[in-house]
């Protein structure tokens, strides 16, 4: 009898799912790509297989993802996502799994705001397990943030979390075994939920020839940490030169970094990159600043120059690298801009380490039955080469859609050493 | 009369009653909440210390090749600028099922692989890289691709042969190595 109840209760609770199921807009997209070494040995033939299974489901006004990831090495993420609102809350829940690990639990994460008479308030909860170098964690963090007139007022109060904004970065989860990474808003710093930290900023403040003042205060459990005043775009006087001026006490050490900016006029033609020099030692944070014993203007560097031009569908795009020392271009991946290389590692951005100029042509229409075609070459050339022009390497990557919900892609990159790779791809959508 | 008055007394006792538990309360939430804020400060819950890690992922064989990614977390000095795994005759990196002439090392994120040696000795092997650019306080910083000649090919390395320099200039003498899944940076 209890066996039949049981089954019974399954039965209808299937049944009850699949309808809702069914009711309820259920969207998603399924996205392959393999690539392979034609020149390569037989154990290099194979070069990557990524797979990426994204649904979507919404009812009531909540959408829940879900998002699976697959490369060569396995399983390697499956995240929940269920974003909504309840009344005046907005909510977001993020959850994070590594099915190829012998720890599958990684990261949660929630996130509850609203908006009451101008003021948001914000409540953040992030859990990281031990399966994470530096784990277990889990915290909370307060926002609030309001305005006063014309000043913008930020409070976060951290109780073993931060969160992502101007300051802090959230917190960037890897896989090592693969490379890959996901980014979430916040991150927890320490087990149990004791208060860690307060910060507050006000912006929006005008004083003088300063279009912008914003001051941030930091505390911790030790006491003050951090006074910044940040006073942007200063006007002495020059139309072309303004100044950044970043006052940062600290409990022992006050700092003063000056950064010189270009205005330079809307290009008619032609993108120049300049910059203005200081003696200051090239870094992450000191680079082109005035601070210190470095507080000399050394002159105005060019260090690129770019060409962009669409029309019909069609988009021509060159850029050439003048200072390959500091500065490079950035892989297909990440749009193909000039970035400089500190940066460009900071931001985990790919760049082009050998090549100084790019001549790219994009081409996007519309599809015969719905969809979009693209077609997109990217021609890379490297001073050293012996090659016509000092050719380096060209990158094709062809999209066609068979209609508006599945598409083949493919791809080539050929070198002075012959085909790198060749790939071949599809995307389903529903 | 008597029991309206008497309503009247217990309404006001029964308020008072709860007044006196509200306020006992708010003091004990208050009190609750200024040790759970003093011991936070006095450091119950306090963040360790993180050292920097040196991270060497599992060995990822596709077929008959394979490769190893190596990573860094969390190194000071604004990041790591060099790494050196031993010497010759005194390698950090021990190997077992991969077929050392096939090894190929790809820097990441700015790494330069300035000199390398598997072949001195077998199953074993040292290489200096250096960042030029800046320095990697947390991301991959090489890749050791090869074939693979047998089942569960190893890849380990030895942390007492590893040298590592940060971008600052100076040695970093306190780090540990890894071999978890999972990293933040």
């Amino acid at each position: 009898m209890t066996k039949r109840i049981l089954v019974a209760t399954v039965v209808i609770t299937t049944l009850v799912g699949l309808t809702l199921v069914v009711s309820g807009p259920l969207l998603g997209s399924w996205t392959s790509e393999f690539t392979f070494r034609p020149n390569g040995s037989f154990a290099e033939f194979i070069r990557s297989l990524e797979s990426l299974l994204v649904i979507d489901y919404t009812m009531n006004g909540f959408t829940t993802t879900s998002t699976s990831e697959f490369q060569l090495l396995g399983y390697v993420w499956q995240e929940f996502e269920a974003t909504g609102t309840l009344g005046a809350f907005g909510l977001q829940a993020n959850m994070l799994f590594g099915p190829s690990t012998e720890k599958k639990y990684i990261y949660a994460q929630f996130i509850g705001s609203v908006s009451i008479a101008g003021l948001d308030f914000g409540l953040y909860f992030a859990q990281l397990s031990d399966a994470v170098l530096g784990g277990a964690a889990d915290g909370f963090a307060i926002r609030l943030a309001g305005s006063i007139g014309m000043v913008h007022v930020v409070s976060i109060t951290e109780l073993g979390a931060k969160v992502r904004d101007d300051d802090f970065d959230g917190i960037t989860i890897v896989h090592a075994g693969s490379g890959l990474e996901r980014s979430y808003l916040t991150d927890p710093v320490a087990v149990g939920q004791g208060f860690t930290g307060q910060k507050v900023t006000a912006s929006g403040l005008s004083f003088g020839c300063v279009d912008d003042i914003a001051t941030t205060l930091y505390l911790t459990c030790a006491g003050f940490d951090f006074l910044t005043l940040e006073l942007e775009t200063i006007d002495i006087g020059l139309s072309w030169l303004t100044f950044d001026l970043d006052l940062t006490f600290q409990t022992t050490v006050k700092t003063i970094e000056l950064t010189p900016t270009l205005v330079l006029a809307d290009a008619l033609c032609i993108d120049v990159y300049a910059e203005v020099l200081t003696n200051a030692p090239i870094s992450t944070s000191t680079t082109n600043t005035i601070f210190d014993t470095y507080n000399s203007i050394t002159g105005i560097g060019i260090y690129g120059l770019g060409f962009s031009y669409s029309w019909n569908g069609v988009t021509v795009k060159e850029l050439t690298v003048l200072n390959t020392a500091r500065y490079a271009i950035t892989t297909h991946e990440y749009g193909s801009v000039i970035e400089e290389i500190v940066e460009a590692i900071e931001n985990g951005h790919d760049y082009c380490v050998n090549y100084w100029e790019l001549l790219s042509i994009e081409v996007v229409g519309d599809g015969c039955c719905g969809g979009t075609n693209r077609f997109l070459a990217n021609t890379y050339f490297n001073r050293d080469e012996s090659a016509l022009f000092g050719w380096g390497t060209t990158y094709i990557e062809g999209e066609v859609a068979i209609n508006s919900t599945i598409s083949l892609s493919t791809q080539l990159e050929v070198s002075t050493d012959g085909a790198d790779y060749l790939g071949i791809g599809v995307e389903v959508s529903w | 009369m008597d029991g309206e008055l008497d309503m009247i007394c217990y309404h006001k006792g029964r308020k008072g009653v709860i007044a006196v538990r509200s306020r006992r309360m708010a003091a004990i939430a208050l009190a609750v909440g200024m040790i759970l804020g003093l011991t936070a400060c006095m450091g119950f819950w306090n963040t360790p210390i993180q050292l920097g890690n040196l991270i060497i992922g599992p060995v990822v064989v596709t077929g008959a090749g394979g490769y190893v990614l190596v990573s860094v977390a969390d190194m000071p000095g604004g990041g790591l600028a060099s790494i050196q795994f031993g010497t010759v005759a005194n390698e950090a990196i021990v190997f077992a099922n991969i077929d050392a002439s096939t090894i190929t090392i790809e820097g990441k994120n700015g790494f330069v692989v300035l000199a390398q040696d598997f072949a001195t000795v077998a199953g074993k092997g040292t290489l200096i890289a250096v960042n030029a650019a800046t320095g990697v306080v947390g991301g991959t910083i090489l890749k050791f691709a090869f074939t693979v000649t047998g089942a569960n090919p190893t890849f380990t390395v030895y942390k007492t042969k590893v040298t590592l320099g940060s971008d600052s200039n100076a040695m970093i003498a306190a780090w540990d190595t890894s071999s978890l899944d999972y990293y933040t940076k």
